[in-house]
């Protein structure tokens, strides 16, 4: 379905944003660093971004590092992403954890910019439009972004999915599904956990 | 009739002037001391017509963006009225309704939407923290539909707004086992920003009405800071983590 499809995957040297690419790679997608692309996915994360705190333990240094860090390099990519897709259209995929959504204690700074983002991607679906670049989000637990930090996400429900694994390869379905010719959707969140999270 | 705020000390970023002014004067009026924070003299406007109407204020010079400054608007509630009990952030970048294509956003515009309201909340929240966990408070943040559906025109605004609301979401779970609440407000009101606006464009109010079912562009006091007021009070003890729209239906989305 997207076999061949050309792809930017930023963050793509390292941690997720590499086993995103890779799984995109299983997919039959084409990564490539050069135009032209039709498909841009922001899959950077700062695992120390989401090294959880408290509020009151979250200095000013933390909370530019978790939050505004966090959005720039969003804006960054989303901007980037225009310059080469306005021309022939395309899709943009931003990932977001779900932690955004359901919000998450000791998170406060990074579960506000993923919120921050999602908006963005909404707001970039509306003004380019017009363009054909379609923009949206999928949304994964935020233990899958960074794997060494210990549990992250609140306790709101078991998967319905249970023992299903909602793992990288379910965010690289997800983006290319998203990618794929035809499909209608722009400015939505994808929620690839399983059943955990349900958007009202 | 309005929920009651007597002896209770409301702290209000952004409260010189539209949607603040609007909430200070509402929480004065069932019984708070306010502290009306601005980074302006117009504050002072805020506080006179709150004490003309035999309300208590003071006000607190206060740039949300310097942790200084919230840490002394706090400090001033404690002096001023022994304490603080409601946090209220409705403070937004002066650039908040200036249209803006997301390709063409620079650093300045950004940083400034950021600074203001989330760096803002950032410094509401610490500077808060001690006193809304001694006396059992609250918090509350103001929202947007831009930040629930995206914005055409404002997508900065939108971002920030939407951050707002994973803040909320997140220091509600933080803070409910310390006793405080924190939530959101949505507001659809008819602001000098919005009057600038319909100056500009005389339809605009025409297509904002037709989009809200109850037919009208909200009053900032009895049909926004009413809502603002009922957060934070004991009436809404079991609710955080909420966002409560005030919009005349406009948004239905949730």
């Amino acid at each position: 379905m997207t076999t061949g499809v050309r792809a930017l995957v930023t963050g793509s040297e390292s941690g997720f944003g590499r086993a995103v690419a890779s799984a995109l790679g299983d997919l039959g997608v084409e990564l490539v660093h050069d135009d032209p692309v039709a498909l841009v996915v922001h899959a950077a994360v700062d695992p120390v971004a989401l090294e959880p705190r408290t509020l009151a333990e979250t200095s000013s240094e933390d909370w530019q590092r978790s939050c505004d860090e966090v959005l720039r390099s969003a804006l960054e990519c989303a901007q980037d992403a225009y310059r080469r897709l306005h021309g022939s259209g395309g899709s943009l995929v931003f990932v977001t954890p779900t932690i955004g959504i359901t919000g998450a204690a000791h998170l406060v700074a990074y579960a506000a910019a993923v919120e921050g983002v999602r908006a963005l991607a909404k707001s970039a679906a509306r003004q380019w439009g017009g363009a054909r670049i379609r923009v949206n989000c999928v949304a994964p637990r935020a233990e899958l972004l960074a794997p060494d930090a210990g549990p992250l996400s609140p306790d709101v429900a078991e998967p319905a999915l249970a023992g299903v694994p909602a793992d990288v390869r379910a965010v690289a379905s997800a983006i290319t599904l998203l990618a794929a010719e035809g499909i209608v959707v722009t400015g939505a969140t994808i929620v690839v956990d399983g059943g955990v999270v349900m958007i009202p | 009739m309005t929920a009651s705020l007597a002896d209770r000390v409301v702290l209000v970023t952004g409260a010189g002037a539209g949607v603040g002014r609007g909430i200070a004067r509402a929480c004065a009026a069932a019984g708070a001391h306010v502290v009306v924070a601005s980074p302006r003299e117009n504050g002072v406007e805020t506080v006179d017509a709150i004490r003309s109407e035999g309300g208590a204020a003071s006000w607190a010079r206060c740039d949300v963006t310097a942790r200084v400054d919230v840490d002394d608007a706090v400090a001033h509630a404690v002096t001023e009225a022994g304490g603080l009990d409601v946090m209220i952030h409705n403070a937004t970048s002066r650039r908040s309704s200036e249209p803006a294509r997301l390709e063409d956003v620079d650093r300045a515009l950004w940083d400034d939407h950021v600074a203001v309201s989330l760096t803002g909340a950032y410094h509401c929240a610490r500077a808060a923290r001690d006193q809304l966990r001694a006396r059992s408070g609250s918090m509350i943040l103001m929202t947007s539909p831009a930040g629930m559906e995206g914005s055409l025109m404002l997508p900065a605004y939108g971002v920030v707004k939407a951050a707002l609301r994973g803040f909320t979401k997140s220091l509600a779970r933080e803070w409910g086992p310390d006793g405080v609440r924190v939530n959101a407000v949505s507001p659809l009101a008819q602001t000098p920003a919005m009057t600038n606006a319909i100056k500009k464009d005389p339809a605009l109010a025409e297509r904002l009405a037709r989009r809200v079912p109850l037919g009208r562009i909200g009053d900032t006091e009895a049909d926004v800071a009413t809502v603002v007021v009922f957060l934070a009070s004991d009436a809404a003890r079991y609710v955080t983590g909420q966002t409560l729209v005030a919009d005349g239906g406009r948004y239905l989305n949730l």
